[in-house]
């Protein structure tokens, strides 16, 4: 069978030249793209035949180069495990980054290269793609199937397979998806004990932090940077462990230093909204400007960066400069309602600093009619925030509640409502009925547990059908919710439960639960609880295959979405 | 800023090589070689470039033995004269697991130098041994008269070398570049008494 693949290089005789000497060496069915943004349609239109090989160009000469290509191709699962990815590079620069990155690619190829030095990567890569098949298989599902790719994992193990470090470094990572720390420090540990590989020193770093040991997660990293102190990644670990410390301008400090060693977007933006929480607006003014200039048709571009920058404006009086880059969003993004918020919520605050509290309170409201619940946080933050700026003290707790409440499981935003709180100057009052309310919720969803427990079915669905409603992101809560609807549909279901009209109250249970299951998925699908409970759903319903039809909504939604300039 | 100017330079014409290459006859064998040839000039110049810096860096990257092995072994074959016989084996214990920590394109070119030194030496054999265990050696040995005594002893070649350039004083500092917790490479020069010249990383 042909070999599908895709030949991104801005050179016509270049990328014809790869053309020819793959189609005179074997069977291969072969796609040109000149852009990044070309090839990205492509990629997006082989979904269901992806690809088999990518040939890449690093210096594409737009906006993206290769590497930023790989890695938005790889993270978000912009493109399958079975797609081999071959970087061909003529770059000075690339062997600083080919050392110090911690995504790379299955081979480089440099250029001028001789067509048996071509075919000898290629064939490489389909060989490594080829062995590690077995598990790609079940990695590249709608949802990925982790524990049958650790399976796989063990049996290539088992076998000496030749790639046998790239199973290691394939099973670590999904055990650390799978948040089985104690087991991925197993498998570093078993590399480490081999050779000093920096991102298995890196990784069993991260795992250590993660298990709360930030001492062990330092001295491992100081070990990973006399080892290889261009190694970036190792940098970023030391900021997000002075990060979980609190300390943000250490963390600041060192993503500054990984910076310099390879400078990218992610890292520019992560230091230029860092900065601006470090109350240093001149240094977050600078690398934002720096992301928006280069992503601005980039594939990383985020309103993020145009936000981050009004507000460093903002804060240093320059009122009008704030205005016109809030005002600028429009020509980048689609104006969809949550970005809509977030624009009319910033301006508020743009107008309120310039002593024009009539205006503001106008921008607000219009702001709070374009909100939902599920309303992404920082957009209902941004209008809290404007809302103490007009004086509405009681919109903007109602907001700050909501926000806490609704994504409680996720700390970064829970630090988030914090830092909000005490910036936009509600101080500890606020922080005070924000914490009342998260204790108010864990006394709701204790309750609802008891009466389960205590087999107060009807009451434990009815408590926890309103928290569900009203907090759409939060998984616990929606697990507890469908848990309680499944435990009352065991109790009542009569075996004909097909035969019932559908709006037999069994059979709305059923579609409630279906609901929230869904609800789940698209929240976490690797949430520990759901695949129990879609056993137990499937058990009334026969119904296997939820998950896969919530991850099929929510691939078409975002496919849908996708509004991509390169 | 001058350096980087010359290495774009460098860049640029290893560019317009690759134009060349796909514009030459598939069969014009020799032109291929000559194109071969200065592009990987241009290759050690960039390294020389980069070990004539202020603070010299190696970039190491884990790297496939088995996949440089056949490379190199496709590279030695290139520019083997027809006279002599090239022998060539990989050493890798089963339970290895088949990738090493190295700089692949200035070792390549170190490798690649001395290579085509051991052709112009050798009477009518040429071996080539790779082996990776606790470290990773790759041997270079010729049935030619062996080095001159000052050389072995001193380790520094006479003259500019007939290969990519590198000779064997970059040849060490490259070696001694490649470090891991305390260790660092080296190289070895014997007579057997052909010249053996072995290079190791950590």
């Amino acid at each position: 069978m042909a070999i599908k693949t895709l030949i991104i290089e801005d050179q016509d005789s270049v990328a014809a030249a790869i053309d020819h000497q793959l189609r005179d060496t074997g069977d291969y069915f072969t796609h040109q793209s000149r852009t990044a943004a070309n090839a990205l349609d492509r990629i997006n239109a082989a979904r269901a035949t992806p690809y088999d090989l990518v040939l890449c160009d690093y210096n594409l000469g737009a906006a993206t180069n290769g590497q930023q290509l790989l890695e938005y191709l790889r993270t978000d699962r912009h493109m399958p495990y079975r797609t081999a990815f071959i970087m061909l590079t003529a770059e000075a620069a690339y062997g600083a980054v080919a050392s110090a990155v911690e995504l790379i690619p299955d081979a480089y190829v440099i250029k001028p290269f001789t067509q048996e030095i071509l075919m000898s990567r290629v064939q490489h890569a389909m060989q490594k793609r080829d062995a590690l098949m077995p598990v790609y298989h079940h990695l590249d599902q709608p949802i990925p199937d982790y524990p049958a790719a650790l399976s796989a994992c063990n049996t290539l193990i088992l076998n000496s397979n030749r790639y046998v470090l790239e199973v290691l470094k394939l099973k670590a990572d999904i055990l650390m998806r799978q948040k089985q720390w104690s087991e991925a420090s197993h498998v570093y540990d078993k590399i480490l004990a081999w050779r000093s590989v920096p991102w298995a020193q890196v990784g069993m770093a991260r795992v250590l932090r993660l298990m709360d040991y930030p001492d062990k997660a330092k001295l491992r990293l100081d070990q990973a940077l006399a080892d290889f102190p261009m190694y970036v990644a190792a940098y970023d670990e030391v900021a997000a462990l002075k990060e979980a410390e609190g300390d943000l301008a250490a963390a600041q400090a060192v993503l500054e230093k990984a910076h310099s060693i390879v400078p990218s977007s992610r890292r520019s933006r992560t230091i230029g909204l860092m900065a601006l929480d470090n109350a240093n607006p001149e240094k977050a003014c600078d690398y934002l400007r720096v992301v928006i200039d280069r992503e601005r048709y980039g594939l990383t571009r985020s309103t993020e960066d145009f936000f981050g920058l009004a507000t460093c404006y903002r804060v240093l009086g320059r009122l009008a400069d704030a205005q016109a880059t809030i005002d600028s969003i429009s020509q980048f993004f689609p104006e969809t309602r949550p970005l809509k918020a977030r624009k009319l919520a910033a301006s508020a605050l743009v107008h309120a600093a310039a002593g024009r509290p009539y205006d503001a309170r106008r921008l607000v409201e219009e702001a709070l009619s374009y909100l939902d619940l599920s309303t992404e946080p920082r957009t209902q933050l941004e209008v809290a925030e404007a809302s103490v700026a007009c004086g509405d003290n009681a919109e903007a707790d109602r907001l700050f509640k909501h926000v806490a409440e609704n994504w409680q499981e996720q700390s970064r935003v829970l630090a988030l409502v914090r830092q909000t709180v005490l910036r936009s100057g509600r101080g500890e009052e606020g922080l005070t009925r924000v914490d009342s309310s998260l204790r108010e919720l864990a006394r709701l969803n204790n309750e609802a547990i008891e009466m389960m427990q205590n087999h107060y079915l009807d009451k434990a669905v009815e408590k926890l059908a309103l928290v569900a409603e009203r907090l759409p992101n939060h998984a616990m809560v929606q697990a507890n919710f469908v848990q309680a609807l499944l435990l009352v549909v065991e109790d009542e279901a009569p075996a004909n439960i097909d035969e019932l009209p559908p709006q037999a109250k069994v059979r709305r249970r059923l579609d409630t639960a279906r609901k929230h299951l869904k609800k789940l998925v698209a929240l976490d699908e690797q949430h520990p609880r759901l695949r129990e409970l879609q056993r137990q759903f499937a058990c009334f319903t026969g119904e296997t295959d939820i998950a896969e039809q919530a991850m099929m909504e929510f691939v078409h939604t975002e496919l849908a979405s996708m509004e991509v300039t390169v | 800023m001058k350096q980087a100017q010359v290495a774009l330079l460098i860049h640029n014409a290893r560019n317009r090589l690759t134009g060349i290459l796909s514009h030459l006859p598939k069969d014009d064998i020799q032109a291929r070689r000559e194109v071969h040839a200065a592009a990987r000039q241009l290759a050690a110049a960039i390294a020389l470039l980069r070990m004539g810096q202020s603070q010299p860096d190696i970039h190491q990257e884990e790297v496939d033995i088995r996949l440089f092995y056949h490379e190199l072994v496709v590279e030695s074959r290139f520019f083997r004269p027809a006279h002599l016989s090239l022998a060539t084996e990989l050493i890798l214990p089963p339970s290895h697991f088949g990738v090493w920590s190295f700089d692949s394109q200035l070792v390549m070119l170190v490798i690649l130098d001395v290579l085509q030194n051991a052709y112009r030496s050798a009477r009518a054999n040429v071996w080539l041994t790779v082996r990776c265990a606790d470290a990773l050696s790759i041997e270079v040995r010729d049935d030619g008269p062996g080095y001159p005594e000052h050389v072995r002893v001193t380790g520094k070649s006479e003259g500019p070398s007939v290969g990519t350039g590198m000779g064997l004083t970059l040849a060490r500092q490259i070696a001694e570049m490649h470090q891991v917790q305390g260790n660092s490479g080296h190289i070895q020069l014997e007579n057997t008494p052909g010249a053996a010249f072995t290079l190791s990383l950590p």
